[in-house]
């Protein structure tokens, strides 16, 4: 059980997705305008990639490796999260049409996130076990959905700040989340 | 070849399998759509040029359902599309007067205006632009890398002796030209108007005798031959009032064209 806490905390802080490994950037910049969006993208996220990562552990070990199909990894886990986000979607778009306009392009977008089937493809390289692999999901999702929330709390507040024209809109974005990566260093010594 | 079969065979069980899920799922948490937004969705000619101020043509057969915004809007559809959608939404819908088209204000092509220095750089009008005001002698002049004829949808622009040319049958005057001209030499003119100062140089009459030989000096002369007012002269520019030329003396008009000193006033049809 301590080993998965420390799978947990690992992907959410230590290393998290988007601010260490720098995967996941483009939701990361198109939906931290207002925390309202950034926290229903950052639900978004962790849902697909707990499912994701339970189903692409499940087809590693049964189909994957029995069969010596190794090299159809990334194929298949392309079309579990393919078809993840489109149920996704069809949810949103029934349950909260609002929200479904709020994420806009960003909904679908999910699929080419390279945070998600980054995750599929480590759980696969570091040999995690099923249950390993959901801590692994969980604390991911939970780690981009922190970035998101936090990032998007300051951008919100960069409205109102006096920031130079050369650096307004994505320019101080970017500075904003690289002092972020910077902060988030100081987890490295935890585990 | 076994392992070929079990690979085929996998991934088409696995492709089945989340196909199957996808359709439970959309029957499920299906949302019923107005059907009069697909009837007014293809009447829209679906060109998708955004000119009508929507994302594409979709958005906008949603905007014209909901929020009942105006089918006037897009220039490009035929005036029987328009009155197609009217009669399905059961609306009045107003035809606009007269055509626009788009018309390029600058005569100086690369050859008839000098170069400052060469220029190197990437080969568009907004890099050129964006480079110290460009190398052409006229910072208010064409820069003649064809920004606006590669953004054109509808193919009505072409580059004639280093200006472009609008086609006017094919120009639906969608705006992108006007858009996509980082020094803003397009207007829109109505179709049938021939009496033009196509040029857009605000330089005093030395400078601008300097750097162009047909730029508009402001000298006025226009002014005074003309005498309903057709021609105004602002910040040593002439404009042309179209419909004051309408009603102008057609003598008059010759002898304008005649006298001015740097040819500038032209019939281009």
């Amino acid at each position: 059980m301590a080993k998965n806490i420390v799978i947990f905390i690992s992907a959410a802080l230590v290393n998290n997705f988007v601010l260490a490994y720098f995967l996941g950037i483009c939701p990361f910049l198109g939906v931290s305008k207002k925390t309202k969006s950034a926290v229903s993208m950052g639900l978004a996220v962790i849902f697909v990639m707990v499912i994701t990562a339970i189903i692409s552990s499940l087809i590693d070990t049964y189909f994957l490796k029995p069969f010596n199909l190794s090299y159809l990894m990334n194929v298949s886990f392309i079309l579990v999260i393919a078809s993840l986000v489109q149920v996704v979607e069809m949810f949103l778009r029934k349950t909260s049409k609002p929200l479904y306009e709020a994420l806009g392009i960003y909904l679908p977008l999910i699929t080419t996130n390279c945070a998600i089937l980054g995750l599929a493809l480590f759980g696969v390289l570091r040999e995690y076990t099923l249950v390993q692999n959901i801590f692994f999901g969980l604390g991911a999702g939970v780690g981009f959905t922190l970035a998101l929330v936090i990032m998007s709390g300051i951008r919100e507040e960069l409205e109102f700040a006096d920031v130079p024209k050369p650096f307004k809109g994505v320019p101080i974005a970017l500075i904003t989340a690289g002092c972020l990566s910077l902060a988030f260093m100081g987890f490295a010594g935890l585990i | 070849m076994n392992e070929i079969i079990i690979a085929v065979l996998g991934m088409g069980i696995l492709g089945l399998f989340w196909g199957l899920i996808l359709v439970i799922v959309n029957k499920k948490f299906h949302v019923d759509e107005n059907p009069l937004i697909e009837k007014i969705i293809d009447c829209l000619p679906g060109a998708n040029c955004g000119a009508c101020g929507f994302a594409g043509c979709n958005a906008f057969g949603e905007a014209i359902v909901d929020k009942e915004v105006d089918p006037v809007l897009c220039p490009v559809s035929e005036s029987e599309s328009r009155q197609e959608v009217a009669k399905i939404l059961g609306r009045e819908v107003k035809e606009p007067e007269v055509k626009l088209v788009a018309k390029l204000f600058c005569s100086g092509a690369r050859g008839i205006v000098e170069d400052k220095a060469d220029y190197m750089g990437l080969k568009t009008c907004a890099a050129e632009n964006v480079t110290l005001g460009g190398t052409k002698a006229c910072h208010y002049g064409c820069l003649g890398f064809a920004d606006c004829v590669a953004v054109c949808p509808f193919d009505a622009l072409k580059m004639e002796e280093g200006l472009p040319l609008v086609d006017k049958e094919k120009c639906t005057s969608c705006g992108k030209c006007i858009d996509a001209c980082p020094r803003d030499l397009f207007k829109l003119v109505p179709i049938d108007q021939e009496l033009f100062v196509p040029c857009s140089s605000k330089d005093n009459a030395p400078i601008a005798k300097k750097v162009c030989k047909v730029a508009c000096i402001g000298c006025k002369i226009c002014e005074r031959v003309v005498t309903n007012g057709t021609f105004v002269v602002k910040d040593f520019l002439a404009e042309v009032d179209y419909e004051k030329a309408k009603k102008a003396d057609k003598k008059e008009i010759e002898e304008v064209i005649a006298k001015c000193p740097q040819k500038i006033i032209r019939l281009e049809d």
